[in-house]
């Protein structure tokens, strides 16, 4: 699982020295407000 | 060796060659010919282009090329080996891995892909709850604060 978050954040980075990791943070925001979406339905 | 290694990795990832078929990464785009001889030198600027940078990409060649010893060798960055024989120590090196593909899309059954969704799961439900806590250790890496971080 960790492998596939530095995949997800390099494959929406320039390259491997500049790793845009708020991807990540945006990826999982993303993620809890789907699942609490869900929750409230 | 495993950050690089780690790099190499997503990389073939990145460029979707599965295991059996990472020739691609090393070779020039014209070119599939695993006959082909590649120097140490010229090893270590492919691997310098993939982002592998300093010492660790004349190591990660030199591994790769140089016979395997128990006594010193003298360095020699002319020193070549076949693509198919790098390619099988990077085998070794790398290990089994899979590739990512997003939900719907046309390889959904092939065994060397795994859908991203699943593992945007798998995130959800480890790092969910430590959002605030992933995002501090992140910032913790990130000295001048510009949202970006080095590989290294």
């Amino acid at each position: 699982m960790l492998e596939y978050m530095l995949y997800f954040v390099l494959m929406r980075s320039q390259s491997a020295e500049k790793m845009q990791y708020k991807v990540l943070v945006d990826l999982l925001d993303q993620l809890i407000n789907s699942q609490s979406r869900v929750a409230s339905a | 060796m495993k950050q690089a290694t780690t790099l190499l990795r997503l990389q073939l990832q990145k460029k979707e060659l599965v295991r059996t078929n990472m020739a691609p990464l090393i070779l020039d785009d014209d070119s599939d010919d695993l006959t082909k001889q590649i120097s140490i030198i010229e090893l270590k600027q492919k691997f310098e282009d993939l982002g592998i940078l300093g010492k660790k990409s004349t190591q990660l060649a030199r591994f790769l090329i140089e016979p395997p010893s128990q006594g010193e060798i003298i360095y020699n960055e002319l020193a070549k080996a076949s693509v198919s024989d790098i390619i099988a120590k990077l085998q070794k090196l790398i290990g089994p891995y899979h590739l990512y593909r997003a939900e719907g899309t046309a390889f959904d059954d092939n065994p060397h892909y795994v859908q991203e969704e699943y593992m945007k799961k798998l995130v959800l439900e480890n790092f969910g709850r430590f959002r605030e806590t992933l995002i501090e250790a992140l910032r913790c890496e990130d000295y001048d604060e510009e949202g970006l971080l080095e590989f290294s």
